[in-house]
């Protein structure tokens, strides 16, 4: 029972950033039919640019409100712009040229931002050493929200096996309990991610922009002869998406403190599946395939062995698209012959 | 500058070897119901693409609400006034009839700033273009935070836009099935939705691509009296491309006939239809059809 919570607890907390960075992929596999393999890259990118931030900003700042709030938009701000970037020149150039094209440069980029960031790049800059690249070596991201418990909870223990029971020795009644420690950092997570959740909703099913981005998605060609600014959609739709990974990439950095290059690599991946699960394109999708995978995995790792995750996430991809091609939440596409 | 809504001077259209449109010219005025026909493959969608910016014509001008439009994008040309319909119909198949509507609705409330002055500014030197950019993204993020907060200006908006785009269906007779998904229309109700979704940009001018294919001889003539009542109701210039000539000879005012992308005949029906060559196109047609 205790250990069933506490996994409940770690399921949940995962799958919120494995959902801010799944929607991303499926924000843009909507409007442009491509799957960005870059974007779990941005996430990095952001976990890097959120702990240069809070570096910069130094000791003062840690723990405030507003030195948090400073390092998440900073992050917001540069992945929302590095998202533009690769979209404007390297995916617009080929939107009209056959998919392929657009995918391999997708992987391309991620590439080269995965590895990009391995290199060291430190110039002297006015007789100070500036980092630009930070190398290949994980990096402790510092504690940006000065972490304590929310709540203890006191969890009934199971009895033990009467065999383990000394009868010589006086009851504890400490032993009755399990305790399950709720941290602050955990719940701001997860109400952070609900909230750009619940925004990004909002911004799809009832704005002007979100129902030209729906328009998009199902034809470009005709959403533009009616008006629809197509290019300027789903430039919106990428800063959108990097914008949340970036918020992805700082929770997930405040949650396992290390980060490293190929952090969005490995992620992303996971992102990438929790948004096919869901059924890509979809965006309530994401989030429910994210959450489910992310519960899925940690049951795994709970009462199996850590070493099957991996396979066990590919195992339930591979279960939902043979139960269902189109993914939980898809819609079916008759195929055009 | 001349009262015409829509004015295509000597536009020329080739791919590669081919040239499927050449030396098109054409004025459409508010109130004008004009034909444009042509045995198949003569030109006539090749021309409607030419002048809602799908293509950049070859050689030749468009000019929209007094704008040339060359190479512009075709949201911004469809934003001066021009809206269309498709052949093959290009409905947002999973959305329902209403939310087809209020798509084009949507992407053309501009609740902040007039349409003049934006389009006076999009028209501009460079600093007012960029101002008119700057002006059009606010107008946008407005839309979102109030979106986000609920506000009642935003409640009103949305009701607005959703009574505007039920009063089209209204006109064209579809009223019952505004929350039917496009797809599982009947043919003939897909082709009323593409006409009211192309109004709902509020255009000047409206191109009609074979709005009757497709349907039978009453429904046929049906649609011809609503188009005339569409021009009536909404002031619009109308152009209208039709496979029947008896069709159109029966509601345009002026047709042009095209064949191999020339002009061979601009006039009345009853000139077009004394015309030798028109005779001669269609005849043509008969003989290898
Ligand atoms: N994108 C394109 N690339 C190459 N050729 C094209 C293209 N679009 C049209 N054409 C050619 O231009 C010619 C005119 O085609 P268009 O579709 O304009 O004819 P149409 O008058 O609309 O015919 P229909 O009555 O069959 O609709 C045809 O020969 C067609 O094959
Ligand atoms: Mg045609």
């Amino acid at each position: 029972m205790a250990g069933l919570l506490q996994h409940l607890i770690n399921g949940l907390a995962e799958g919120t950033i494995y959902a801010l960075v799944a929607l991303g992929y499926t924000m843009v596999y909507g409007v442009l039919k491509l799957i960005n393999f870059a974007h779990g890259d941005v996430m990095m990118v952001g976990a890097y640019v959120g702990y240069a931030a809070a570096f910069v900003l130094g000791d003062g700042a840690l723990g405030s409100l507003w030195g948090a709030v400073l390092v998440f938009l900073v992050s917001i701000l540069f992945c929302g712009l590095l998202g533009w970037l690769v979209e404007r020149f390297a995916y617009r150039p080929l939107r009209e040229k056959p998919r392929l094209t657009a995918l391999i440069t997708a992987i391309g980029i991620s590439f080269t931002l995965s590895y990009g960031f391995q290199l060291k790049v430190q110039p002297e800059i006015a007789g100070k050493k500036v980092t630009l690249l930070p190398g290949a070596d994980p990096r402790t991201f510092p504690e940006i929200i000065t972490p304590a418990e929310w709540v203890t909870l006191h969890v009934p223990a199971p009895a033990p096996a009467p065999d383990e029971v000394d009868p010589a020795a006086p009851h504890d009644a400490a032993d009755d309990f399990v305790e399950i420690i709720i941290w602050n950092w955990q719940v701001i997570s997860f109400v952070i991610a609900l909230a750009l959740m619940g925004g990004l909703q909002v911004l799809v099913f009832r704005t002007k922009f979100g129902r030209a981005m729906r328009a998009v998605s199902h034809d470009h060609r005709v959403a533009a002869l009616l008006g629809i600014p197509v290019d300027r959609v789903i430039a919106l739709t990428f800063m959108l998406g990097s914008a949340l990974a970036a918020c992805a990439g700082i929770l997930y950095a405040i949650k396992d403190t290390l980060i490293q290059p190929m952090l969005g690599v490995q992620l992303g991946l996971k992102a990438f599946v929790a948004a096919v699960i869901g059924g890509i394109g979809n965006v309530q999708g994401a989030v429910l395939g994210a959450v489910a995978l992310a519960l899925c995995e940690e049951l795994v790792v709970g009462y199996a062995s850590s070493s099957w995750r991996d396979a066990v996430a590919f195992g339930f991809l591979i279960v939902v698209l043979l139960l269902r091609p189109q993914g939980l939440l898809g819609r079916v596409q008759a195929e055009k012959v | 500058m001349s009262d015409a809504q829509l004015e295509v001077k000597q536009a020329t259209m080739r791919f590669g070897g081919l040239k499927a449109l050449s030396e098109f010219s054409l004025t459409v005025k508010r109130g004008d119901l004009l034909g444009l026909i042509g045995p198949n493959g003569a030109g006539k969608t090749t021309a409607f693409n030419v002048l809602t910016g799908v293509y950049a014509p070859t050689t030749g001008d468009v000019l929209v609400s007094g704008t040339r439009v060359n190479g512009r994008r075709p949201h911004e040309i469809n934003r001066l006034g021009l809206a269309r319909t498709f052949q093959n119909i290009r409905l947002f198949k999973e959305l329902t009839a209403l939310d087809n509507v209020k798509v084009a609705v949507l992407a053309n409330t501009r609740p902040l700033f007039s349409r003049e002055l934006m389009g006076r500014l999009r028209r501009g030197t460079g600093a007012q273009r960029a101002g008119a950019k700057v002006l059009g993204a606010l107008d946008n993020y407005r839309d979102w935070w109030r979106a986000i907060l609920g506000t009642g200006g935003f409640h009103q908006e949305e009701a607005d836009v959703t009574a505007r785009a039920g009063q089209l269906l209204e006109v064209m007779g579809l009223s019952a099935r505004a929350d039917e998904l496009a797809k599982n229309l009947p043919y003939g109700d897909q082709r009323r939705l593409e006409i009211a979704r192309a109004l709902g940009t509020n255009p000047q001018v409206l191109l009609l691509d074979e709005p009757a294919a497709g349907m039978n001889t009453r429904e046929k003539a049906d649609l011809m009296v609503l188009i005339r009542a569409l021009r009536d109701k909404f002031s619009l210039g109308i152009l209208l491309i039709e496979h029947d000539m008896k069709l159109v000879m029966g509601i345009c005012e002026r047709i042009t006939v095209l064949d191999h992308g020339e002009t061979i005949a601009v006039g009345t029906p009853a000139e077009v239809r004394a015309n030798p060559k028109v005779i001669e196109a269609y005849l043509g047609e008969a003989a290898h059809a």
